[in-house]
Formats: structure tokens, C-alpha cells, sequence
């Protein structure tokens, strides 16, 4: 090891050696691995990984999203039976 | 590799792997305990950017997770973590390319860390060297990274890169003289003479 060598070195460790990535890229890592999660379930472990708690229960969606459109939706027995 | 040799006691890699495959994700946290620093380290050091590195090492224990069951389990995940962030940090680099160098060095300078080391004239020549690494060709770049910044041998990069070594003593060479011209050329405006040979 030449006095470059050392020169290199010194210039890479003073800038980066002392460096360490935030705590919250674990936690971001986290979140984005339990969303993975679910997804990468084997069949073999089912209990392991638990549905998203965002995900509702039943998926209920009227067919249009204005509170005019479903009154519409509800009422006209010619929009239901399009439905 | 770094992880393998520090503590004996500690559960070997493919184990850690092995419990990964069955969906533990405690498995991942220890890994990523165990390799966080040098895979962050060398994203940063290629990358000159922090939210690059640590997005690129999110995405290298993401793609540890859907990429488990591909991991040979008697072997370090060391070498596979690095090459994962290398080529990650060399694709980021080129788009980076394609952005304003003047912006990005304002960037860096804005953003430097408060910590100084050495004397200012220390300080200026250990500017220049990474100014001279970041002039260097993306391959010479990453092994000078690897062997100056994570002290790893010729080999262990020969492993990470998967070209034979070599390739690697070669790209080290050449890199190491393309910077001695550099900061000769530098040296003698500077009127300060520094022991490179």
C-alpha cells in the first residue's frame, strides 16, 4: 500500500465511513414488507400472514359514485335491472 | 465476508435464508442488522446521494424477500446484497446522467455533512481525490469503492461483480493511475507536493 493508496482511502472513509442509513428505512421497509407479505403468503404457512386491515371485509360499490347517481341507483327500476 | 467473520455465535446467513423462504420476517430484520451499514455505505458511495442509497437499500431487502427462495442457503447473502445495490446504484448513476452535473455537485456541497475531519488543506485534497474517482469510468468507480471504502479483497469483489479477478486487479490499476495523473496534474497549480508514488 502506496502513499495513493492511502490517500484514496482516507478520501472515501472521511466522506462515507462514518455513515449509516436513517432508522426509519426499517420502518418503511417494514411496511412495505407486511404489504409483500400477503402477497408471497405460502400455502403452507396461511396463518401467518394476516390479510391487510386495510382491506374491507365485503366490497360493496354502487355503480355510480354521486349521492344523485344513487338515489338514482336505488330508486329507478329501470337502472336496477341494467345493474 | 464482514458479517460472517465478526461474531461467531451469530446464526450463519443460510439459516437466516432458509427461515426467510418460510415467511419469517424476523429473518429479514437480522439481515438486514447484519448488512445495513456496507450495503448503505457503497449505495452512497456510488450514488453521492442519500435518498438514493437508502432507497436502494430498501429495495435490496425487498428483493431479498421475493428473491429467497433463488438465494443458494450455504453461502453468505453478503456478495448478493452488494451486487443487487452495485447494479442499482450504477442504473440510478446513469439516469442521474442525464440530469445537470452543475446541480448535482450544488446539491452535494449544500448537503455535505457537518462533520470535518484533518486540516482544510486535508480536507481540499481529499476533495479533489473524489472529485477525480467520480471522473473515473462506473466499473473502476465500484471496485475502488469496494476495496478502499469496505476494505474487501480482490477476490471477495471478483465475487460480488461474478467477473474473475483479474478483471478486478485490472479495473483497480487503472483506475489508481487514471487518479495519480489527475492529482499530478492538480498538485504543482496547487504549489503542494504530495508522496504518490
Amino acid at each position: 500500500m502506496d502513499g495513493l493508496d492511502i490517500l484514496i482511502a482516507q478520501s472515501l472513509q472521511s466522506q462515507w465511513g462514518h455513515r449509516e442509513p436513517s432508522p426509519r428505512i426499517w420502518q418503511r421497509l417494514s411496511r412495505r414488507i407486511a404489504s409483500l407479505a400477503s402477497r408471497f403468503a405460502p400455502e403452507e404457512y396461511p396463518t401467518f400472514y394476516s390479510p391487510s386491515p386495510r382491506r374491507p371485509e365485503r366490497i360493496f360499490a354502487p355503480p355510480f359514485y354521486l349521492a344523485g347517481s344513487l338515489v338514482l341507483w336505488r330508486y329507478d327500476p329501470m337502472l336496477m335491472q341494467l345493474v | 465476508m464482514e458479517s460472517q467473520t465478526s461474531d461467531q455465535s451469530a446464526v450463519p446467513d443460510g439459516v437466516l435464508v432458509a427461515r426467510l423462504r418460510q415467511g419469517d420476517t424476523a429473518a429479514l430484520a437480522e439481515l438486514y442488522e447484519r448488512y445495513k451499514v456496507p450495503i448503505f455505505r457503497t449505495a452512497l458511495a456510488i450514488t453521492r446521494d442519500q435518498g438514493a442509497a437508502e432507497d436502494i437499500l430498501q429495495e435490496c431487502f425487498v428483493r431479498l424477500l421475493t428473491h429467497a427462495d433463488r438465494i443458494h442457503s450455504n453461502v453468505p447473502v453478503g456478495p448478493w446484497l452488494y451486487r443487487v445495490a452495485i447494479n442499482l446504484s450504477c442504473d440510478w448513476v446513469h439516469h442521474r446522467q442525464r440530469w445537470s452535473v452543475l446541480l448535482g455537485r450544488l446539491v452535494e456541497r449544500w448537503a455535505a455533512p457537518l462533520r470535518v475531519e484533518g486540516t482544510v488543506e486535508e480536507q481540499e485534497i481529499q476533495e479533489k481525490v473524489r472529485e477525480a474517482i467520480r471522473t473515473l469510468p462506473l466499473p473502476q468507480q465500484v471496485v475502488i469503492v469496494l476495496h478502499y471504502l469496505e476494505g474487501l479483497s480482490l477476490k471477495e469483489i471478483a465475487e460480488i461483480l461474478e467477473v474473475p479477478e483479474g478483471t478486478v486487479k485490472s479495473r483497480l490499476h487503472y483506475g489508481r493511475e487514471a487518479l495519480r495523473e489527475h492529482l499530478a496534474e492538480w498538485q504543482p497549480r496547487r504549489g503542494v507536493v504530495y508522496e504518490l508514488t
